[in-house]
């Protein structure tokens, strides 16, 4: 398995977190509130789109709903590779900096 | 609640924009998330802001989507790429006619191509090519239809052109000597590229000069311009500038003032040498009456020159030929006939102006300088390379349609996991694409291999070259995306229909949907093939015809040697010391030899029953030596041929032949004998002394015309010698060694008359070589289709071949049974192909006045042909087939 890039990984963490409410609307906002930043909805469905030939998500299409001209949500989920990448990526962050003190880190 | 005033949904266009570029599959829920939060954003900032947010958002997210879209195409194409080439390679038969059909095909239609544009190009490396036109002259019969037309006119005519006509800012006579001696320090060659020409030449034709000035290298007499070929030839590396060159039996000098790159293939003419016009000035030996001739005076009656000329950028040709009746009528006496009807100078001739471009397909004068080609020869080809195309498409076509099951699967599959009918057809144009551009390459190959070789029989210089430039890559692409389209749009339009429940439900009876349309294609192809079968059967009769008709005279071991002056002169001698060698059988001179044209008719008088009666009809005159008729094996079926025992007869016997005595009148050559007869150039009277058998002097396009023979040496250029058979060698040795005592320094340059004689027809048989070998391919590709077509149904029922046999029918049953489905419709195609093939092989027979009836045989011949063709091309697979062990065929299930 290859290692997650970082936009990946912010991806899967925003998608994790909202756990049954993760649709492009929401992903979006989750992301912009994780990072301080905010994605152009293209970027975020190519990068969805990604995680998706890769095995690392799967959509669900909801129902359709009034308030979006009648169109349904398609969901995302995490699969048992996506969770698992995400957890890998978590190990590698921290044995890349175990044994670097906070006070150290500050002074970089 | 309020009722909203203004619309809330989103801006239309970036709506649109989204939708086209969303995620393929998705596009719903991505325009829902923007709705969505659109929404959010009207009720936190209004319509104004949410709608500047969405437009942000579209652009922002664009660079995004395209990428993605990049990327799936990417994905599909390689799918796509993945399953052709896997097709391709699981199918190596199939594939294999395929391919190999469409670059056969491909390849003869970028051959036909090549060869189409260098026919078209002719002429065209001239800077002012629209406005450069040849001086023709025509003459009219009484009833108003043209009589005749030359290339070449008066010389006389020019001066009062220059005058009359401004538009014409250049004129240039050209003036050709045929075999004439050439000789530079040791180097003596016969050469027949000699022009004397105008120093206007220059500004009418573009030819570059290498060195010398344009406007002085024709200025002086005896100055001659020679080709960069010939400077090689006589001089090697000397320079040439300003060194002198003998031309001519008489051995007359000149200087060479200028050297000319040499004139390109694709010319209607070609010189190597351009000598001036003003050398001629005052020549007796060059024509017999008036010395100035050649420069213009009012005699408008021999046609010797050329004549090319510029017309002025802004004047209208055909307002410049409106002016020329009018201009005839000034310089020209009229006409009057027998009965007194008086005919105006432009009632009776007048001068037409052919743009130098159209000289080489359309032009069909009398004296062309070389042999033209034809327009309608390019059409044939074309059509041909059009048929050659449609053939091999075809095969596309029913290959693609037939195995159409063995795809259906596939096409289920896509269906369901979501392509739509669109998709389809585009992966399926994209293979037939695919395999046009496999095919192309190899066809590119094909030509590459094959091009020097139809250059070499097809008489142009054609290189692969000429296609690497944006016309010939135009071209290319141009025939690989017809192909590909023609060959795919059917059989994708019919395989994305196929509906994927069907298909997965196993319901899909293999192959047999479309059958009736490949029956119709197979008719088609062989329509086409019979029909060029029958075409190639009566043109190849009609030649063989043409080579061995029986002329009226002996064509074989008759050598032609020009004779100019020394020889002439000197001609009772040199005919004894021919006649010395036991090999050389008979000699004599003539004006022209049969199979040239006969164009000289100056007119004659005859008395009929002690009534003179003046030039009833034009009859050409064939001024000879003595021994012509019996050189020739020519008979002489009333009176007496010419002879040395009557003094008389080189200035006062005539002999006619069957058709002018015929014509004239009489009842019998006998009655005929013996009349007073007078020609008026030269002018001498004498009496008819016999009458010779027809013979067909001019090709046999034309028919036998009345000709009057007299003797005159002081005309004749052409020896002709019968001689035995075997050795030419030897004799041709004995010969030169004449021609050294009398000529020294003349290399005998020696023809054989039937080599002459093929030559008339030589366009023809080239054109018509062409035309069957294509033929012979289009009718290869034709059969490389039945053959996959009958492999593939063949093979569909291998299973129901497996029972019948176990139930006990034997081969030739099942033979029959396999075979019956596609000959019968070969047959068919025959029955198309008939009248169309007859009509249009009637029409070109008639081109000529002596021509083979086409006859039933063709018919029968082509029908049983195609019959066994095809049968073999099917019975290969049947029998195959039939001979498989049943219990094989039935194993399987």
């Amino acid at each position: 398995m290859k290692d997650l890039t970082l936009s990946e990984l912010i991806l899967l963490l925003a998608i994790w977190r909202l756990e049954d409410n993760a649709y492009g609307v929401t992903i979006r906002k989750q992301v912009a509130e994780m990072t301080n930043k905010t994605y152009a909805y293209g970027t975020i469905y190519s990068a969805l789109e990604q995680l998706f030939t890769k095995g690392y998500v799967i959509k669900i299409v909801g129902p359709s709903t009034p308030e979006r001209g009648g169109r349904s949500k398609v969901f995302y989920r995490l699969t048992p590779d996506g969770k698992k990448a995400m957890k890998a990526a978590r190990q590698l962050q921290t044995s890349i900096w175990e044994g670097v003190p906070e006070f150290v880190i500050d002074k970089i | 609640m309020a009722i909203k005033s203004k619309p809330q949904t989103p801006p239309k266009i970036a709506f649109w924009l989204l939708s086209r570029m969303a995620i393929s599959g998705e596009e719903y829920s991505v325009l829902g998330d923007f709705e969505e939060e659109y929404f959010e954003i009207v009720q936190e900032k209004g319509q104004a802001g949410a709608r500047f947010w969405y437009w942000r958002q579209v652009f922002r997210s664009t660079p995004s989507f395209l990428k993605n879209w990049i990327y799936w195409s990417v994905q599909m194409l390689k799918n796509y790429l993945k399953i052709t080439l896997r097709n391709i390679k699981r199918h190596k038969g199939y594939s294999f006619i395929n391919i190999a059909g469409l670059a056969i095909g491909m390849a003869v239609c970028i051959l036909i191509l090549l060869f189409v544009r260098d026919e078209l190009s002719f002429d065209t490396h001239h800077e002012h090519k629209d406005r450069i036109y040849r001086i023709e002259r025509r003459w009219f019969a009484a009833d108003g239809s043209v009589r005749g037309a030359l290339c070449s006119v008066a010389p006389s005519f020019i001066p009062f052109l220059e005058e009359e006509f401004a538009e014409m800012e250049h004129i240039a006579r050209m003036v050709g000597t045929g075999d004439i001696l050439i000789s530079h320090a040791e180097n003596n060659f016969v050469e027949e590229r000699f022009f004397f020409a105008e120093h206007d030449i220059f500004e009418v034709f573009t030819i570059p000069l290498i060195k010398g000035d344009p406007k002085t290298a024709l200025k002086n007499p005896n100055s001659l311009v020679l080709s960069e070929s010939m400077v090689r030839k006589y001089f090697g590396d000397e320079e040439p500038m300003g060194k002198s060159i003998k031309f001519g039996s008489e051995r007359e000098d000149c200087q060479v003032t200028g050297v000319m790159k040499d004139v390109p293939s694709s010319s209607h003419l070609h010189f190597d040498f351009l000598a001036s016009y003003v050398t001629l000035k005052g020549r007796q030996e060059y024509y017999r009456d008036g010395s100035d001739y050649f420069l213009g005076t009012t005699n408008f009656s021999d046609n010797v020159t050329y004549t090319y000329m510029r017309l002025a950028k802004d004047a209208d040709p055909e307002e410049v030929a409106a002016r020329i009746p009018g201009f005839l009528d000034r310089h020209l006496p009229s006409y009057e006939d027998d009965s007194g009807n008086v005919y105006l100078p432009h009632q009776w001739n007048t001068l037409v102006l052919r743009k130098v471009t159209d000289i080489h397909l359309h032009s069909r004068t009398h004296n062309e300088l070389e042999p033209n080609s034809d327009i309608r020869y390019i059409t044939l080809f074309t059509l041909i390379a059009v048929f050659i195309l449609i053939i091999a498409c075809i095969n596309f076509m029913n290959l693609s349609t037939a195995r159409a099951a063995n795809r259906a699967r596939e096409v289920g599959l896509r269906k369901v996991v979501g392509a739509n009918r669109q998709l389809l057809t585009t992966q399926f144009l994209g293979e037939s694409l695919l395999i046009a551009f496999l095919a192309m390459v190899i066809a590119v190959l094909i030509v590459a291999v094959l091009l020097p070789y139809f250059s070499a029989f097809s008489g142009h210089e054609l290189k692969l070259g000429m296609l690497i430039n944006p016309v010939g890559l135009l071209l290319l692409v141009a025939v690989f995306l017809v192909t590909g389209l023609a060959a795919g749009l059917y059989p994708a339009v019919y395989l994305s229909a196929y509906k994927p429940a069907t298909i997965l439900r196993g319901d899909l009876t293999r192959g047999t949907r479309g059958a009736i349309m490949r029956k119709v294609m197979v008719v088609f192809q062989f329509a086409i093939s019979a029909t060029l079968i029958i075409s190639v059967a009566v043109v190849f009769k009609q030649m063989r015809f043409l080579q061995n008709a029986n002329l009226g005279f002996q064509r074989e071991n008759i050598v032609l040697i020009p004779a100019d002056q020394p020889i002439k002169q000197n001609w009772e001698a040199i005919k004894q010391e021919l006649l010395n060698n036991p090999r050389i059988l008979s000699a004599t001179l003539s004006k022209r030899a049969p199979s040239g044209r006969l164009l000289d008719a100056p007119g004659f008088s005859i008395e009929i029953n002690g009534e003179l009666v003046e030039s009833p009809f034009t009859m050409p005159h064939n001024r000879v030596e003595h021994d012509f008729f019996k050189t020739y094996g020519m008979k002489i079926v009333a009176g007496r041929d010419f002879s040395i025992d009557h003094p008389t007869d080189k200035d006062e016997a005539f002999i006619l032949n069957e058709t002018a005595v015929r014509r004239l009148g009489f009842k019998s050559p006998e009655e005929a004998l013996g009349s007073p007869m007078y020609t008026v150039a030269p002018d001498r009277s004498g009496r008819l002394i016999g009458v010779v058998a027809d013979f067909n002097y001019e090709s046999l396009h034309h028919e036998i015309v009345p000709m009057i023979t007299y003797i005159r040496l002081l005309e004749t250029n052409t020896a002709a010698l019968r001689i035995a058979r075997g050795n030419i060698q030897e004799t041709i040795a004995h010969v030169q060694g004449v021609w050294d005592r009398f000529h020294p320094g003349y290399p005998v340059s020696y023809t054989f008359l039937d080599d002459r004689l093929n030559a008339l027809y030589r366009n023809e048989a080239r054109m018509m070589e062409m035309f069957g070998n294509f033929s012979l391919l289009a009718i290869l590709i034709a059969c490389l289709g039945l053959f996959g077509l009958s492999s593939f149904t063949t093979e569909t029922r291998t299973k129901e071949i497996g029972i019948r046999k176990v139930l006990g029918a034997s081969l030739s049953k099942i033979v029959t049974l396999l075979s019956k489905e596609y000959t019968k419709w070969v047959l068919v195609a025959n029955i198309i192909a008939f009248p169309i093939a007859y009509f249009t092989m009637d029409r070109w027979l008639n081109n000529f006045a002596y021509r083979v009836s086409i006859g039933w045989t063709v018919f029968i011949l082509t029908a049983l042909l195609t019959f066994v063709i095809a049968l073999f091309t099917v019975s290969y697979q049947s029998i195959k087939a039939a001979l498989g062990d049943p219990a094989e065929a039935l194993r399987y299930e």
